[in-house]
């Protein structure tokens, strides 16, 4: 039996574990604690990662983990990026600079993102509008990163599938047989 | 600077109309367009209106104010409706109109206009047109995006799929086609609405591209099992090709 997994990453309360939970068959394993940190607007936060799991036909299992949001634990980043099939970033709007913390990921998944495949999800566009989807969009282009770039909510089961649905056409791109040109 | 180094944009000409708002709001209203010329997508160009909407006048967007009798009007358009309720509708913006609220309604509608022309004309014709008078679509030529397009140009889950294919390797129409799935004239407008807003590059199918030869039970052949598993997991559709 094998395992394979997918990684969720981005800003702390764009949803990671929400995203996990709607997609994974067991309730999705967390390590959420009361936050303290005054700069963030949510009664807990994850520390350590969050951990949903889905079975494939043949028993072979995909994990989804969620990494945790801060910075400050991006020696877990590269870890969880070992072997992973690809990344969806969560991106929340409300924050004070998102651009900002979309470079954080995309410096910290850098070679995952050049490996493998990468979506980029921006949630609460409907409050919160700038930066829209065209400045993300520019900005990683200007970064030299071409993925899918949409706004999210986390919440709808169909969105995240949307998400996971465009990860994979990434990646079918880059298996094998799949010439470019017929 | 940046602008230099941007692809050449060809913008395609479309023309509005605007009826049965007071004047002042109507001047405003042109006024709106002007500075917003330099920022939409297509290039707006004002067509006055006769003041019976019966007389039929080819424009490609009738903006109306609420009220506005739009059964009267006498041919299958594109209408954009003005009022002061928030209505939140594609075709219908709150006044007092705010800019970034109408240029996204004018990409909308502009890419809808487009995409309806292309598909009332039967697809020989189209592929004719758009190859040889405007040397848009060419079936001789693979492309590949240059950067992900606006929400604008990304009407529907098939469209977010053929962009998402473009992101690679260039790829040909036919490639594209068998991909994602979709039908040949959803591609061509794709391709053709991206190409006029400048978003796609083009190469010439010239030189054969060698295809890696996959054994069985090789990583690849591993991993497009593995991802058809994820698929059917997920409850996903297959992808375009096997």
């Amino acid at each position: 039996m094998s395992e394979h997994k997918i990684l969720f990453s981005g800003t702390t309360g764009a949803g990671k574990t929400t995203a996990i939970s709607v997609v994974s068959e067991i309730p999705p394993l967390n390590t959420d604690v009361r936050n303290h940190d005054a700069g963030l607007a949510k009664h807990m936060t994850t520390v350590g990662l969050d951990y949903g799991e889905v079975t494939l036909d043949g028993g072979d299992k995909l994990r989804l983990y969620g990494t945790p949001g801060q910075k400050r634990f991006d020696f877990m980043w590269k870890i969880l990026s070992r072997g992973a099939l690809g990344l969806i970033i969560l991106i929340d709007n409300r924050q004070p600079d998102p651009l900002a913390d979309l470079d954080m990921y995309l410096d910290g998944f850098s070679q995952l993102i050049e490996d493998t495949a990468c979506v980029v999800a921006v949630g609460r566009l409907e409050t919160h509008a700038h930066p829209d989807l065209e400045q993300f969009s520019a900005h990683l282009a200007s970064r030299g990163v071409l993925c899918p770039v949409l706004a999210t909510d986390v919440r709808d089961t169909a969105q995240v599938l949307q998400l996971l649905e465009l990860l994979l056409l990434q990646l079918e791109l880059k298996t094998g047989d799949e010439s470019p040109c017929s | 600077m940046a602008q230099a180094d941007q692809p050449a944009r060809e913008r395609a000409i479309l023309k509005f109309s605007v009826e049965g708002l007071p004047a002042r709001e109507e001047l405003l209203f042109k006024s709106y367009m002007r500075l917003l010329g330099h920022a939409t997508l297509h290039a707006w160009l004002y067509s006055a209106h006769p003041r019976n909407v019966r007389i039929n006048v080819r424009v490609d967007l009738r903006i109306v104010a609420e009220g506005l009798d739009v059964t009267l009007i006498p041919q299958a358009q594109h209408v954009l409706t003005l009022g002061t309720i928030d209505r939140r509708r594609d075709d219908y913006l709150c006044l007092p109109v705010r800019a970034d609220e109408l240029e996204q309604a004018l990409n909308r509608l502009g890419a809808l206009i487009l995409s309806s022309r292309f598909i009332s004309t039967p697809l020989r014709q189209t592929e004719q047109t758009i190859s040889g008078a405007h040397g848009l679509f060419n079936s001789s030529e693979s492309v590949r995006l240059l950067r992900w397009p606006p929400v604008a140009l990304l009407g529907s889950p098939g469209r977010m799929r053929l962009a998402t294919l473009m992101t690679g390797q260039p790829m040909t129409l036919t490639a594209l086609q068998q991909r994602s799935g979709l039908p040949a004239q959803v591609c061509i407008e794709f391709v053709n609405d991206l190409k006029r807003a400048g978003f796609v590059g083009c190469l010439p199918t010239t030189v054969p591209v060698q295809r890696p030869i996959v054994k069985a039970g090789s990583a690849p052949e591993v991993q497009r099992s593995l991802l058809a598993r994820i698929r059917a997991r997920l409850g996903l559709q297959p992808g375009g090709r096997s």
